[in-house]
């Protein structure tokens, strides 16, 4: 389909199957435990997903899947994006004014305050107590709110940092030494300290489970998924010889080598990969 | 010729308050400026009579029953949209932040949430975003079915497209076909009942299956941002479509907003760009399309800047034009020194 065409079937996005994933091995990726993966990892994916998109960088979203531990992620094509690359791509260059004509001064009255706003929400969260349907949307709520955190975070610092850095940016902005030290902050900020917070907040929640007899300790929330926790909150089910083979099966894993990709293989000019692996890589 | 047999208001709705211009002899003429300072984000008419709804942002739906004389807080909110049922004009709808959709039956004076919307499964509410804090999408579209009002849309900015079909008792999310999912309009067709459009951020789709399996269909468009849409009732129903280049962040740039008025005879399938007296390109957004409810052969535009942004030139950032014989030529018949957001053509 050609920029200023008709399509003759409703847009699908390409299914996990027919999708080249490759493996994550920046820190943040490093073999999750399944709630890491199905709260953290999620929520930053689903940051990178909308401040890539909202950038306009040429990709519909990231996905990402679990493979014995270890973590894959793919892009997953735009119809959009590629009818019209040419003006996609100029428009990044244009978006990218917004954060870069003055990041320092962005990251101080916009995206700072809104990651410690998150940071303040995540530490209340972290002595939460009410019932387990309430704790249940806390769940919910904070799932979201870490991908906020995340998605303010890679929009406003770090997209904006690598745009200057690959001179996508303004061209005549002197700031690419001190956007690469304020992209260190912001992970810092979040990756680090919101993590920590939304570890405290997790235990919060590992410990309630405990008390409904479900697990033996509040680590061991860890062991279950985002998605399970928040129907054991309403309907108590005992998941300890879940935990106990999962503990197993991370063991395992661990020997086992995996490949760098998965599914087929994609140029290396793909639109949908541009500059995400740079992204990545900053974030690490 | 059209002869006016009564007096008309055009109310025009800006980024710092709301005017109110009359119908005097050959033009219009300053009435009243009202809602000093609001941010005026939508507005709707009614047919025939004298009552207006303004949407104004973080506080609420201002009604006005007398052709725009005196304004009312008639339901406090985050609206962001309103519409009123093309059956019977006391039934008005409102659509909120976060994302809800209230119903009165006495023209505005009292409410009811349809909470149905709201209380949708999470694998729907998920996918209600918004980039800007608090990250909470908001109705910015709805639209009554031209024949069955109990059939409702509703379109999400950065959410997607729900319908219902009793009333707003129950929605499905029908937003399959849609890359990017961040609705500006959904609009039915007024003579084929199972057509029915929206302009995303990304693209126009129509659906050829009553708002279910949406098709990108842009022949003849060569804009790459898309807002407003307007669907006029005629042989054959015209839609007009406001486009520009880029995103509003973009348009700070030299090369500015780029916007055009395109307009499609045939559902959509083709589109032609009005250049009747209009520029070729224009620098400010056409924020808003409107057709007067009365006479829908006249058409108004309503430019401005984008969200924060600041021209050079203090004694105008918006404008509104009109076009009287279905967009063929267009003339601009007031400027703002606010960015226009919104017009709506009443009854005094």
């Amino acid at each position: 389909m050609s920029f200023g065409a008709m399509s003759s079937e409703p847009w699908k996005p390409l299914p996990d199957d027919q999708l080249s994933w490759f493996r994550a091995d920046q820190k943040l990726f490093l073999l999750p435990r399944p709630l890491d993966y199905s709260l953290e990892i999620y929520a930053m994916v689903f940051g990178l997903t909308y401040a890539l998109e909202s950038v306009e960088f040429p990709l519909y979203a990231v996905r990402s899947r679990l493979d014995r531990g270890r973590v894959y992620l793919a892009a997953v094509p735009s119809a959009v994006a590629e009818n019209n690359l040419e003006q996609r791509l100029a428009n990044i260059h244009d978006q990218s004014i917004r954060y870069t004509r003055n990041i320092q001064r962005a990251w101080e009255q916009q995206i700072k305050p809104e990651v410690e706003r998150y940071n303040r929400w995540f530490e209340d969260a972290a002595s939460f107590t009410g019932t387990g349907t309430e704790f249940s949307e806390l769940l919910r709520k904070l799932r979201r709110a870490r991908g906020n955190q995340w998605f303010v975070a890679i929009r406003g610092t770090i997209v904006p940092t690598l745009l200057l850095q690959q001179k996508a940016g303004d061209q005549d902005a002197p700031i690419v030494e001190s956007a690469g030290k304020l992209t260190k902050d912001a992970l810092q900020w979040v990756a680090q300290g919101g993590g920590e917070l939304v570890a405290a907040v997790l235990r919060n929640v590992g410990q309630r489970l405990v008390e409904d007899n479900v697990i033996d300790q509040a680590e061991d929330v860890f062991w279950l998924e985002w998605l399970d926790v928040r129907e054991l909150l309403q309907s108590a089910a005992d998941r300890r010889p879940l935990v106990a083979q999962r503990k197993r099966e991370i063991g395992e894993n661990i020997s086992v080598m995996m490949p760098d990709t998965l599914g087929p293989a994609l140029p290396a000019d793909a639109p949908r990969t541009y500059l995400l692996k740079e992204v990545l890589q900053l974030l690490d | 010729m059209i002869i006016m047999t009564a007096k008309k208001r055009l109310y025009i709705g800006t980024d710092s308050g709301l005017t109110v211009m009359t119908h005097e002899g050959s033009g219009w003429v300053h009435f009243q400026d009202v809602l000093a300072g609001k941010f005026v984000r939508a507005m709707t008419s009614v047919g025939g009579k004298s009552a207006a709804y303004a949407c104004v942002t973080r506080e609420g739906l201002y009604a006005t029953w007398n052709g725009g004389e005196s304004w009312q807080l008639a339901l406090a909110g985050n609206v962001h949209s309103v519409a009123v049922d093309p059956s019977d004009s006391k039934i008005i709808y409102a659509g909120t932040e976060p994302v809800s959709l209230f119903r009165s039956t006495d023209g505005g004076r009292s409410w009811t949430e349809l909470s149905a919307l709201k209380n949708q499964p999470e694998s729907v509410t998920e996918k209600w975003w918004f980039p800007q804090y608090p990250h909470e999408s908001h109705v910015l579209s709805i639209f009554v079915d031209w024949r069955d009002p109990r059939v409702l849309s509703v379109g999400l900015e950065h959410g997607g497209i729900l319908r219902s079909t009793d009333g707003g008792a129950h929605w499905e999310d029908l937003s399959d076909g849609i890359e990017y999912i961040d609705i500006h309009t959904v609009k039915g067709d007024p003579v084929h009942s199972h057509l029915y459009y929206t302009a995303t951020a990304r693209g126009f789709y129509r659906s050829d299956q009553c708002g279910r399996n949406w098709r990108f269909s842009e022949r003849g468009i060569n804009r790459s941002y898309f807002h407003d849409l307007v669907v006029i009732p005629g042989q054959p129903p015209a839609l007009f479509l406001a486009t520009a280049n880029g995103t509003p962040p973009a348009w700070m740039r030299q090369a500015r907003a780029q916007s055009a008025i395109f307009r499609s005879l045939d559902s959509g399938a083709s589109w032609h760009q009005l250049t009747g007296g209009l520029p070729e390109s224009m620098e400010r957004m056409i924020w808003n399309l409107s057709a007067d409810p009365d006479e829908p052969d006249h058409l108004y535009a309503g430019t401005g800047e984008a969200q924060g942004q600041r021209s050079e030139s203090v004694s105008s950032r918006g404008a509104v034009w009109v076009s009287q014989d279905r967009g063929d030529s267009w003339r601009e018949i007031y400027q703002s020194p606010n960015t226009i957001r919104t017009v709506a053509v009443g009854m005094a």
